[in-house]
C-alpha cells in the first residue's frame, strides 16, 4: 500500500464515519481537491534526485499551491498540514536515511494539531462517551467490539486493531499519540517488507553494532517461517521465543540450532496464534 | 594576507570579491561531491571540506608574496583522502552513510596537522604530515625495496636522506567507533587539547583523544519510553576557553549550558537559554522553525550564536531569558512556510560562523545567497555565490529580495528563488577577511577587496 491508498482511505473514512461535526463537513469537500495538489515530501529511493532536490539545472520554485493554502480557512489549512504530516511520517520510515530529528518534529506537529482538533471537538460536540473524533485516527472508539486481526491477513482499513488501544483521554496523551500514529501506520505497513515495530516509531533509529554478530549465525534458517519484520527490539524477540532463550549467546545459539526443526514446525502450526498473541502484547505496551 | 583585518573590522566597510571556486562547474551534480562541511584550521592556512562521498579535501593557502601587496594568496589542494566508507547495519538493514558530517581541527602542536572527521557513527582522528625527504642507499635493500642477496654484501653503507617531491600523507591515527547509537551531529575539541565531545540526537559523549575503546556519557536525554520523545539534541560545542563548559542546542529552540564540574552526568543544566515565543508569530510550524540547527561560541567566549530556520540569535552567556541580538536571515520566507514544509526545505540545517574579532556573523540562505550580519554597525548585506560573478577580483554586488508588491530593479522576487541552491555551510578565516562558502558541490572563496 502506498501513500495514495492512505489518501483514499482517509477520504472514505470521512464519508463513512457517522459522527458529524461542523469541521468535518467543510473538510469533506475541500480535502479531495487539496490532496491532489499535495505531493508527499521525500521521494523513493536513497539516491533519487528528487529527494535531494537536485534540479539538474532546472530551477525549482515554490509550489504554486501555497497561495491557495494561505487563503484557506484555518481548519482547512490545519487539515492540509495534518495530511502532509502523516504523509511525511510514513515516508520517513521508508527512507534510506531516517532522521530522528525530522521524525520528532513531525510527530510534535502532528500531536499539536490533533490536540487542537480534539479540544475543538470537545467544545462543539455533544458529550460523547468515547471522546471527540479525529478524521485521521483510525478510530478505535467507533468499533470497540471488533476482535484483533491476525497478522497473516491484511487488517480491514477501519483500524480493527482497536480493543487493545487505550481510549483517548487527555491524561493518556502520550500513549494515545503513539497509538494514534501506529493505528494509522499499521494498516498501510502490515505486509510491507520493511515495516518497523509498531510500538516504537522512534525505535528504529538506533545504529547497532551488529556487523559481525549476525554473520556468524545462520539466522535465515532459524527464522524462515516467521515474518520478523515487525519485531526489531530485543524485548519482542524475548516475547516471541520464550522457550528457546537461555543464558549466554553461545548457549542460545546451540539451543536454537538444535530446536530449529522442532520450533519451525511448531511455529508453522501455531503461527497465527502466536503472532496474534504477540500483536496484542505489542499494542498494549 | 595584505593588511589583514581592519581595525574595527566592520563587515559592511568590507567589499567582498571573488577569489576562487573549487569543484565541477557543470550543472550535473554527482551526489558524492555534495559538500557537507567546511572548516578552517586555527591559523587559517588550511581549509578542509568534507563531502557526501566520505572524502576530505584540504586546501592550503599559498605563502604570500610580500613583494607584491596586491597579490592575493590562493588556496590550492594540499591533500585528499577517503575518510569514511559506507557501512551496513545488518540488524536494522540500514546503510550507514559515509557522508562527513563535521570536521574539526586540533591546534597544531608539531609539524603534523591533526583533524577529527565524523560520519553518522564513527569519529576518526587523521594525521596529515608532509614528507619531502626520503632515505636512499640502504645497505641491505635495493632501491626498489628488494632485499639484496646477503652473499653479495661486502661493504657497509649508511642510508642518507635526499630531497624528494613534497608528498602529503593522511593517515588515520585513531578510530572512535561504537560510541553512538544515534546519528552524530557535532564534534568539538576541548580547550584542554586532550578531550573532545561528540553529540548525537540523544546523547553527548566525552572522549580522550588517546583512548578509543571507551567514552564517557555526559548527557543523555533518551526517555525510558521512546514514544515520549519530543526533543532531540541538534548541536553541541565546548567553550573556547573553559574546559569544563559546553553547550548543546535542541529541536525545541533551547540551549543548555553544562558544567562538567557540577556532576558527572550533565543531564541537569547549569543554564537554560530560551526565548519565549512571540504569540503573534504562532503557526503550525512554530516549533519546527524554532529548532536550532547550529550553535557557535564567539572567539572571546562571552557570547554564543544560534541559528534557527529564519533567524540568527546572539546570546550573552550571562543572560538566559532572551538573546541580546536577533537578526532575520530571510524573513520573507515566513509567509511561505507551508510550501517549505511541503517540499521539506523547512528541515534544512543552516550553519553559522563568526569572524575573527566577533564583530560580524555569517550564515547561508537559498538561491545561493548568504548573509553577513554586522553586529557593531547593525547592518546586514546579502551576497550571492554564483558562477556569474566569477571573474577574478570581481566585487560582489549586494542582492535584495522583494517580499511582495512591486519588484524594484535588481531585486529578485521570493517566488523566483531557487530552493535547490542552498548554502548550508560557511566558514570564516580566523584572522583575515577570507570566507569559504559551500554551495551544493562548489566551494567559493571570497576575499576582502584591497584597494
Amino acid at each position: 500500500m502506498g501513500q495514495r491508498d492512505i489518501t483514499a482511505f482517509e477520504a472514505s473514512m470521512k464519508r463513512k464515519s457517522g459522527i458529524p461535526t461542523a469541521s468535518m463537513c467543510r473538510l469533506d469537500v475541500e480535502s479531495a481537491v487539496v490532496k491532489k495538489e499535495v505531493e508527499p515530501g521525500g521521494g523513493d529511493g536513497a539516491r533519487s534526485s528528487s529527494r535531494y532536490m537536485l534540479g539538474r539545472g532546472v530551477k525549482r520554485k515554490l509550489s504554486s499551491c501555497e497561495d491557495p493554502a494561505q487563503d484557506l480557512p484555518y481548519p482547512q489549512q490545519r487539515q492540509l498540514v495534518l495530511d502532509l504530516c502523516l504523509d511525511k511520517l510514513q515516508s520517513c520510515q521508508r527512507r534510506a536515511e531516517p532522521s530522528l530529528h525530522r521524525s520528532v518534529l513531525l510527530a510534535n506537529t502532528l500531536r499539536q494539531i490533533q490536540q487542537e482538533m480534539r479540544q475543538e471537538g470537545e467544545t462543539c460536540l455533544p458529550p460523547a462517551p468515547l471522546g471527540p473524533s479525529l478524521p485521521h485516527a483510525s478510530t478505535p472508539r467507533h468499533f470497540p467490539d471488533l476482535p484483533p486481526v491476525p497478522l497473516d491477513c491484511p487488517p480491514p482499513l477501519t483500524g480493527a486493531l482497536s480493543p487493545s488501544f487505550p481510549l483517548m483521554t487527555a491524561e493518556e496523551e502520550e500513549v494515545q499519540f503513539g497509538g494514534t500514529v501506529n493505528e494509522t501506520l499499521l494498516p498501510s505497513l502490515a505486509g510491507e517488507d520493511d515495516t518497523r515495530s509498531s510500538d516504537s516509531l522512534f525505535g528504529s533509529f538506533e545504529i547497532t553494532n551488529s556487523t559481525s554478530y549476525l554473520t556468524d549465525l545462520a539466522l535465515d534458517d532459524i527464522f524462515e517461517d516467521i515474518d520478523t519484520s515487525m519485531y526489531d527490539s530485543s524485548d519482542i524477540s524475548v516475547l516471541a521465543f520464550p522457550v528457546q532463550r537461555s543464558s549466554g549467546v553461545d548457549d542460545g545459539l546451540k539451543s536454537l540450532s538444535s530446536c530449529t526443526s522442532n520450533n519451525s514446525l511448531q511455529l508453522g502450526l501455531s503461527d497465527i496464534n502466536d503472532l496474534d498473541h504477540i500483536m496484542e502484547i505489542l499494542v498494549r505496551s | 594576507m595584505c593588511g589583514g583585518l581592519r581595525a574595527g573590522g566592520g563587515g559592511n566597510d568590507v567589499q567582498w570579491c571573488f577569489s576562487q571556486v573549487k569543484g565541477a562547474i557543470d550543472d550535473d551534480v554527482a551526489e558524492a561531491d555534495i559538500i557537507s562541511t567546511v572548516e578552517f584550521n586555527h591559523s587559517g592556512e588550511l581549509l578542509a571540506t568534507g563531502d557526501k562521498g566520505g572524502r576530505v579535501v584540504i586546501f592550503q593557502q599559498e605563502t604570500e608574496n610580500k613583494s607584491q601587496p596586491q597579490c592575493r594568496s590562493e588556496y590550492n589542494v594540499y591533500s585528499t583522502f577517503q575518510s569514511h566508507e559506507p557501512e551496513f547495519d545488518y540488524l536494522k538493514s540500514l546503510e550507514i552513510e559515509e557522508k562527513i558530517n563535521k570536521i574539526r581541527w586540533l591546534p597544531q602542536k608539531n609539524a603534523a596537522q591533526f583533524l577529527l572527521s565524523t560520519n553518522d557513527k564513527t569519529i576518526k582522528l587523521w594525521k596529515i604530515s608532509e614528507r619531502d625527504k626520503r632515505p636512499e642507499g640502504y645497505n641491505l635493500k635495493e632501491e626498489d625495496g628488494r632485499y639484496r642477496d646477503a652473499a653479495t654484501i661486502t661493504t657497509l653503507r649508511v642510508p642518507v636522506f635526499r630531497p624528494m617531491d613534497l608528498m602529503v600523507e593522511a593517515s588515520p591515527r585513531r578510530v572512535f567507533a561504537n560510541g553512538h547509537t544515534y546519528h552524530i551531529n557535532s564534534i568539538s575539541v576541548n580547550s584542554d587539547n586532550e578531550t573532545y565531545l561528540s553529540a548525537d540526537d540523544l546523547r553527548i559523549n566525552l572522549w580522550h583523544l588517546e583512548i578509543t575503546d571507551r567514552s564517557f556519557n555526559v548527557v543523555d536525554i533518551k526517555p525510558a519510553n521512546m514514544e515520549e520523545l519530543t526533543e532531540v539534541i541538534t548541536a553541541a560545542e565546548f567553550h573556547p576557553h573553559q574546559c569544563n563548559t559546553f553547550v548543546y542546542s535542541s529541536s525545541k529552540g533551547t540551549i543548555r549550558l553544562c558544567d562538567m564540574r557540577a556532576s558527572a552526568l550533565c543531564d541537569k543544566h547549569s543554564k537554560l537559554f530560551e526565548e519565549p515565543e512571540d504569540p503573534s508569530n504562532r503557526s503550525f510550524f512554530s516549533e519546527i522553525i524554532s529548532s536550532i540547527s547550529d550553535v557557535k561560541f564567539s572567539h572571546n567566549g562571552r557570547y554564543m550564536m544560534t541559528r534557527d530556520y529564519l533567524s540568527v540569535k546572539i546570546w550573552d552567556l550571562n543572560m538566559e531569558n532572551r538573546p541580546v541580538e536577533t537578526y532575520q536571515v530571510h524573513e520573507y520566507l515566513r509567509s511561505k512556510l507551508c510550501s517549505l514544509y511541503e517540499n521539506d526545505c523547512i528541515f534544512d540545517k543552516f550553519e553559522c560562523c563568526w569572524n575573527g574579532n566577533d564583530s560580524v556573523v555569517m550564515t547561508g540562505s537559498y538561491n545561493n545567497f548568504f548573509r553577513m550580519l554586522d553586529r557593531s554597525q547593525r547592518r546586514d548585506v546579502t551576497l550571492e555565490a554564483s558562477r556569474e560573478s566569477c571573474k577574478p577580483r570581481q566585487v560582489l554586488k549586494p542582492r535584495r529580495v522583494c517580499a511582495g508588491g512591486k519588484r524594484k530593479k535588481d531585486e529578485i522576487s521570493v517566488d523566483s528563488l531557487d530552493f535547490n541552491k542552498k548554502i548550508l555551510h560557511t566558514a570564516w578565516h580566523p584572522q583575515e577577511n577570507i570566507i569559504a562558502v559551500a554551495t551544493t558541490n562548489n566551494l567559493y572563496i571570497f576575499q576582502e577587496k584591497v584597494n
